[in-house]
């Protein structure tokens, strides 16, 4: 940020006004009553943790989500976006985490699609389509990019300039980058910030979303930090401080340098149940070691995407290549291709999205319980209706599946229940290591509660727990120890009374909280 | 909810003797059986014919050749997928078996030139289908092909033979107290494929792989060996119903599989799976089966011209299907 000189209308009159934006989804308020200006010439951060509200935020800007109370304002005229072709016909261009483009179509089809330029109104013009993507890549300083590659040959980075000249292509006021440099190296980050300051440089009011405070401290004009849903402070220009915006982020609990100590590990007389040791894949984690003892629930935490939900899939057997390193189930190491084998192994896995990966909708209750547990129900070669009845009624009431009878189909029960029936299916036979992934994600309260009861009864029989939530407050509910990861590794741990909210986040935001100590 | 979860002594059992037991779809089952009787009644309407024993004998034996091979079709589409490649199989397997149980004085042979071109078949569409990953409706028309290429080869170079094993023809033709042998071999196998379907694991993980693969696979199903079991199941059935055949019209024939392509999968939608997967049974695939024969039948006895009956076969074949596809969501 050499060059502080903004675009003369700078901080007069904000191109984009929000007031009050809200947005409850069911019973639950992702965002509540918001404000944010975005002024041309300026970069404005989004800064919080996950479910603070910034990606509610982003939706709303980008016409994806409509509030619920609230205004927006162009200039001074009020706007409304049904669609997000709207805000884009509005001048709000928005970058997604996911791109959006086409990996079999060319740079150039990419960049213009659906605006492709046209002879006689009818006919494709190739010709002033490569000519224009080539003016928009150049105007992005990205000329080096080949125009006529497919876009699913270019490398990550590559492909988000693609995505940005896209967005610029309608010629937006406003563009909108979500996280726009997570999956970038230092390198490419490097050249994502010049090009942001060149679309500053030409009078854009940019929204920009990272989790990396430094990066934020050197390309953001204008800091906006979130938390439940609410916006709890705004640093104008020139007067962000690291520390204020972890205090910000973090809430009231949190007070500036208290670190929380790296807890000892605490050895178990007994033998671990799970031992990884070096566990690392290529762009997914790297060298993540630790061990399960019997009884403990261990929580895998950080920020959504920092490999700890991979490490997870590793364990089993989600990866058939490339996996490195030591995985050993209560004293056997196993290298686990298949889930069969991780299954075998003694490896329980609750997943999170129960609708796909973890439940049959169409199958009865029934059905869906035993499938993991056939040989149990099996006398001689045929299954037997009485024995299937009697283990299905015992797991029923044991996690008291609310249905009116085992036969109906999975999918008419409630989110909280079907993931009780997927929990079920891993009780018939006692796993030693029970993994759960994300599992309260979309189940209320009260399911929540149940679901935690079981976990814990899981632990206290003996069997270890390995816990990931991409909610944090779930974590000093449940866990007795937390490894926090931070870009594909163990960023620190905690143990026991030191698990706390502020002590996980702060370890997510590992960079900062250093500072802040 | 008066009545908790959970508690002992619901109805649980009978409905499971229909093959019912995955979902609330013993309405589907008796839809199928509806419609049976329905065409049924079309085809006393049409010729007094249909009441007599010997036309619905017939009717039975017709019946049991696209009813087997619809055993192996059922099991393919409720794992989502479907096989093409019955055609071929069925010539292939009439054409090898009774040449070389001829060339070799052997009746085994034939039967054990079943298995081969059952497991063979089989074995190349698991690969294509599950290891390749190729759309299923693709490669096993493919093999189909192929297989038809390997017949030609085969019909050039060995003139086809007329002696056909008396074991196949007693299979297709006998008769023991009264009922069509034929008829018995169905009733035989069907009783196989129902129970497979309602009590053994595998048809448990049949149900599993067709009503979502990924759950399937975390659940520690073994998905290539179910694959290979059902397309092997499935060529298996389709390769014995070519010996029958051979045995019912005393000859093996280049082309005697082309009516085989379509009728057995219209059977199992007409009896009610889901062409997607995952939810169905052979218990409606019997009715299918017996419908798709009659509809036929009635057809012929109406004497419309070879053309417009396929016309008209394929319109009701539709409109059933879209039918059942509807009721599907």
């Amino acid at each position: 940020m050499e060059d502080r000189e903004t675009y003369p209308a700078a901080s007069e009159r904000p191109l984009l006004t929000a007031t009050g934006l809200t947005k409850r989804f069911g019973g639950v308020v992702a965002l509540k009553s918001a404000d944010l200006s975005l002024f041309p010439g300026e970069v404005h951060a989004l800064l919080g943790a996950n479910g603070a509200g910034k990606s509610t935020l982003v939706k709303i800007l980008a016409g994806v989500e409509q509030p619920d109370e609230g205004e927006l304002r162009i200039g001074d005229r009020p706007v409304t976006f049904a669609t997000p072709r709207a805000a884009l016909a509005a001048g709000i261009a928005t970058v997604h985490q996911e791109l959006s483009l086409f990996p079999n179509l060319d740079v150039a089809e990419n960049i213009l699609i659906g605006r492709e330029p046209r002879r006689g109104g009818l006919w494709l013009d190739p010709r002033a389509a490569r000519r224009e993507a080539a003016s928009l890549l150049e105007n992005l300083g990205a000329a080096d990019i080949d125009i006529e590659a497919p876009v699913g040959e270019l490398p990550l980075a590559q492909a988000q300039l693609v995505e940005i000249a896209k967005a610029l292509s309608a010629e937006p006021n406003v563009l909108i980058l979500d996280e726009p440099t997570s999956a970038l190296s230092i390198a490419e980050v490097e050249r994502l910030v010049a090009v942001v300051e060149r679309l500053k440089a030409q009078g854009k009011a940019i929204v920009f979303i990272s989790h990396r405070l430094g990066e934020i401290e050197r390309i953001a004009d204008r800091v906006s930090i979130l938390r439940s849903g609410e916006k709890v402070g705004e640093f104008t220009p020139g007067s962000f401080s690291r520390a204020r915006a972890l205090a910000l982020m973090l809430g009231e609990s949190w007070q500036e340098g208290k670190q929380p100590e790296r807890a000892t590990r605490v050895r178990d007389a007994g033998p671990a149940v799970l031992d990884v040791q070096g566990l690392s894949l290529a762009r997914h984690f790297d060298s993540v070691s630790f061990t399960l003892q019997p009884g403990e629930v261990l929580g895998l935490a950080g920020l959504e995407g920092q490999g700890q939900k991979d490490v997870l899939f590793a364990l089993f057997g989600l990866f058939r290549r490339g996996l490195e390193g030591r995985i050993a189930v209560a004293g056997k190491t196993i290298r686990p291709r298949r889930p069969r084998q991780a299954i075998a192994a003694g490896l329980a896995f609750i997943p999170d999205d129960r609708k796909s990966l973890g439940g049959f909708l169409g199958l009865s209750v029934s059905a869906n319980i035993v499938i993991g547990a056939l040989d149990l129900v099996r006398r001689g070669p045929l299954l037997s209706p009485a024995a299937e009845s009697a283990l299905v009624d015992t797991l029923v009431r044991r996690l008291d599946i609310r249905c009116a009878s085992p036969t109906v189909p999975l999918g008419s029960l409630s989110g909280g229940n079907q993931q009780k029936v997927v929990v079920a299916k891993w009780l018939a036979q006692r796993a030693p290591v029970y993994v759960f992934c994300d599992p309260t994600r979309g189940v209320d309260a009260g399911a929540r509660a149940g679901l935690f009861a079981v976990i814990r009864e899981l632990a206290a029989s003996g069997s270890g727990v390995l816990f990931y939530s991409t909610d944090i407050s779930e974590f000093p509910a449940l866990c007795d120890r937390v490894l926090v990861f931070r870009e594909g590794r163990v960023a620190g741990e905690l143990a026991g009374t030191a698990v706390t909210e502020p002590a996980i986040l702060a370890l997510s935001f590992h960079e900062a909280a250093r500072e802040a100590a | 909810m008066s009545q908790p979860a959970g508690t002992a002594g619901r109805e649980r059992a009978p409905r499971f003797s229909l093959g019912a037991r995955f979902s609330p779809r013993g309405q589907q089952v008796l839809l199928s059986y509806l419609i049976l009787l329905v065409v049924y009644g079309g085809c006393i309407a049409v010729s007094r014919e249909f009441l007599s024993w010997g036309t619905m004998r017939l009717q039975l034996v017709q019946a049991t050749f696209i009813g087997l091979v619809a055993i192996g079709e059922t099991f393919a589409i409720l794992i989502g997928q479907i096989d093409l490649s019955v055609p071929w199989t069925i010539t292939l397997s009439a054409i090898l078996g009774t040449n070389l149980a001829a060339l070799h004085g052997q009746q085994w042979i034939a039967f054990a030139v079943v298995i081969a071109i059952g497991v063979a078949v089989g074995l190349l569409n698991t690969l294509g289908v599950f290891i390749l990953r190729v759309h299923s409706l693709i490669w096993t028309l493919g093999v189909n092909l192929m297989l038809q290429g390997v017949a030609l080869i085969y019909t050039n170079a060995a003139a086809p033979t007329t002696h056909v094993p008396a074991l196949a023809r007693f299979l297709a033709l006998g008769n023991v107290g009264g009922m069509p042998m034929a008829f018995l071999v169905w009733a035989f196998f069907a009783a196989l494929a129902i129970l497979a379907l309602g009590r053994l694991p595998f048809g448990r993980y049949v149900y599993a792989i067709g009503n979502r693969q990924p759950a399937a696979l975390l659940s520690g199903v073994r998905l290539g060996r179910v694959h290979a079991l059902v397309f092997i199941l499935s060529a298996l059935g389709a390769a014995f119903v070519g010996l029958m055949l051979s045995g019912y019209s005393s000859q093996a024939y280049l082309g005697m599989g082309n009516d085989y392509l379509l009728p057995p999968i219209a059977a199992v939608v007409i009896g009610g799976t889901r062409l997607s997967g995952g939810d169905g049974g052979y218990v409606g695939s019997i009715a299918g089966a017996l419908t798709v024969v009659l509809l036929q039948a009635m057809l012929i006895t109406l004497n419309v011209s070879e053309g417009a009956r396929q016309v008209i076969f394929g319109a009701i074949l539709l409109a059933l299907a879209s039918l059942f596809l509807k009721r599907g969501r």
